[in-house]
């Protein structure tokens, strides 16, 4: 549980970010700042992807935990 | 009008000369109550709050009786104001003289307990006393070290130490370089002495001022350095420069959490496959703070470094 829990904050990070990079690079003044942010906003998309698959498999692993119990 | 009436008084004055008189008078009263300095004002002890009582008994006359002349009362006003700097003067010079005219400070509570002759000398009851520790956040009598009746009657509360608020220094926290809180930049015009004082230069501050996006300092209303070290810009146009510097600050912090949630996390982490996982975020968080930093300037954030 504590592992899901850490995840799943690291993943709510990842998510805000994502969130105020987009916006940020709507506003970006110059070309420079555009590809910066874009390049950041892709490393960010791959971080969400680990993180994500991570939870996935602690969730499935829970879940045969359960069954296993029922 | 006749200045002679409203000087020397008058059976009947006009109101114009009511009005003159009230004027000279608040200008006088002004002036003589500046001599008597800073201190009168915001610490009135028993002295001076018959000192004030006098003097605006004998203002008022010229005021309100028109047969009154204005230099009677306003030389007795002046009488009262020297003699009361002579009172103070010596005060300065004896520390006899000032227990005599002022009085001084009794002890009314120590470690917790009333000090019942001392209450009777500074004529204070249980319930002012009370109410005086109330006023300070003191409810129990045990919680008080020392309480000390003031001669201006405020009564000042010690607490013991296991009641009082945990300080920085308790905690063993680093609060950092302390900045005196100056005023950098007012209405467009750099203030020279507070920079040179905050041991900062003008090329510093015209390098922050770019770096949040300003064009020059005629943009600017007010920048000011907090005690942390912060630079706090108000700029004429309340709109985006200062919006958009928020916006990256915000995001360069949460980089920043990333970063010491997978740092932590991997230290916590038991299975060897999860810890690198945290690591190769941590690697790649550092990266994206790298590429943003540069792309924004390396001066994007407020903060100042204290490396002067």
């Amino acid at each position: 549980m504590k592992k899901l829990k850490q995840l799943k904050s690291v993943e709510s990070t990842l998510l805000g970010l994502k969130g105020d990079l987009e916006t940020e690079r709507q506003l970006a003044t110059n070309s420079n700042e555009a590809a910066a942010i874009s390049s950041a906003l892709l490393d960010v998309a791959d971080m969400l992807k680990l993180i994500e698959q991570q939870i996935e498999q602690v969730q499935k692993v829970q879940g045969d935990n359960t069954n296993g119990l029922d | 009008m006749d200045w002679t009436n409203i000087l020397h008084g008058a059976q009947q004055l006009t109101w114009l000369e009511y009005i003159v008189r009230g004027i000279v008078v608040y200008i006088a009263l002004i002036t003589m109550v500046r001599l008597m300095g800073q201190r009168e004002i915001t610490q009135l002890t028993a002295v001076d709050f018959i000192v004030a009582i006098t003097i605006g008994t004998i203002a008022a006359t010229p005021l309100s009786t028109p047969t009154s002349s204005m230099w009677a009362p306003l030389l007795s006003v002046l009488v009262v104001i020297a003699v009361k700097m002579l009172n103070t003067y010596l005060g300065m010079k004896s520390q006899w003289f000032e227990r005599l005219s002022s009085g001084e400070p009794v002890t009314v509570i120590k470690n917790g307990k009333i000090q019942e002759q001392a209450m009777k000398k500074g004529l204070l009851t249980l319930d002012t006393l009370m109410a005086e520790l109330r006023r300070n956040k003191v409810f129990n009598l045990n919680d008080v070290d020392l309480a000390i009746l003031e001669t201006s009657g405020k009564i000042n509360v010690l607490k013991k130490r296991e009641q009082q608020s945990v300080t920085k220094q308790d905690l063993a926290v680093d609060s950092g370089v302390s900045f005196f809180p100056a005023f950098l930049v007012k209405e467009g015009r750099i203030l020279y002495d507070n920079l040179e004082e905050a041991g900062l230069s003008e090329s510093w501050l015209r390098s922050q001022l770019q770096a949040m996006g300003l064009k020059g300092l005629e943009t600017v209303f007010s920048a000011q350095l907090s005690t942390t070290g912060e630079l706090y810009v108000d700029t004429y146009d309340d709109t985006t420069p200062q919006k958009r510097n928020v916006a990256r600050d915000l995001i360069l912090s949460q980089i920043k959490k990333l970063e010491a949630q997978s740092r932590q996390f991997a230290q916590q982490s038991n299975d060897t496959h999860t810890g690198q996982i945290y690591q190769e975020l941590n690697a790649k968080a550092q990266q994206v703070y790298q590429k943003l930093t540069q792309a924004w300037g390396e001066t994007t954030s407020l903060t100042i470094s204290t490396e002067k």
